[in-house]
């Protein structure tokens, strides 16, 4: 299993939106993924897999968690985009 | 309770750029103490310093802060602007749409986004929207889909 953190700046809102879709991704795939969500704030803590966030944010952190695979999703609404990007991190 | 209250609808609002739309489609959360004015001016410093994720979708903004920034009752209302406004996201831009969220929820609500998920995937959202005559039969149209 696969965990990973869903993050804005607000830590609700556009991150709880995402944490829908990406629910429905990983579900419609059979991926087994925990999925959480939380503040930017909150990301140092995070000992999981893949962080997911709308792009500006996604730059953000980028450049502050070095080692964790960071996702920038540019379009919420777009599920193609999500399984697109998050496929290749899910099998590895 | 309802997903969204007519009397946190406007349509077809006037605005001179992105900060002022923020401004206008937060007024009657502001009006009716869903928020303070620290609120919405802490969405505009949030989109100031990590740019402007909140137009998550083509068209559609989710102008929205944390509940410590001046949450103080629960509420979406959504404001459609007369001109489309450019927010800076070059994906998404022209914004239309802006829902505006207080949540006094430090996590959220997840049914609440969960129903504004299923409400921007019907393929009529914006024609029923840009259709309604009035906050109320927008509002009518958004409660019945949020339902489902």
């Amino acid at each position: 299993m696969k965990k990973a953190v869903i993050t804005c700046r607000a830590g609700m809102g556009t991150s709880t939106m995402l944490t829908v879709q990406v629910k429905n991704v990983a579900q419609k795939n059979n991926w087994d993924l925990e999925v959480d969500h939380a503040s930017v704030d909150g990301i140092g803590s995070f000992q999981g897999d893949i962080i997911i966030a709308l792009s500006d944010v996604a730059d953000d952190i980028r450049a502050k968690e070095k080692n964790k695979a960071v996702v920038g999703i540019k379009n919420m609404m777009d599920q193609q985009e999500i399984e697109d990007k998050l496929t290749p991190l899910m099998k590895e | 309770m309802a997903f969204i209250q007519a009397e946190l609808i406007q349509l077809n609002v006037q605005a001179d750029n992105w900060k002022d739309a923020i401004l206008k489609a937060g007024q009657p959360l502001l009006n009716q103490q869903y928020v303070t004015k620290d609120y919405l001016n802490e969405v505009i410093k949030i989109a100031e310093e990590t740019g402007p994720y909140i137009v998550f979708t083509p068209h559609v903004a989710l102008s929205h802060a944390k509940t410590e920034d001046g949450a103080l009752k629960d509420g979406i209302g959504l404001t459609t602007l007369k001109q489309p406004l450019a927010f800076g996201n070059k994906d998404n831009d022209p914004v239309k749409y802006i829902f505006t969220l207080s949540s006094t929820q430090p996590n959220g609500h997840l049914d609440q986004m969960a129903q504004l998920v299923n409400l921007l995937s019907k393929k009529d959202f914006f024609e029923q929207i840009d259709q309604a005559a009035n906050p109320a039969v927008a509002a009518d149209y958004l409660n019945q889909i949020a339902k489902e």
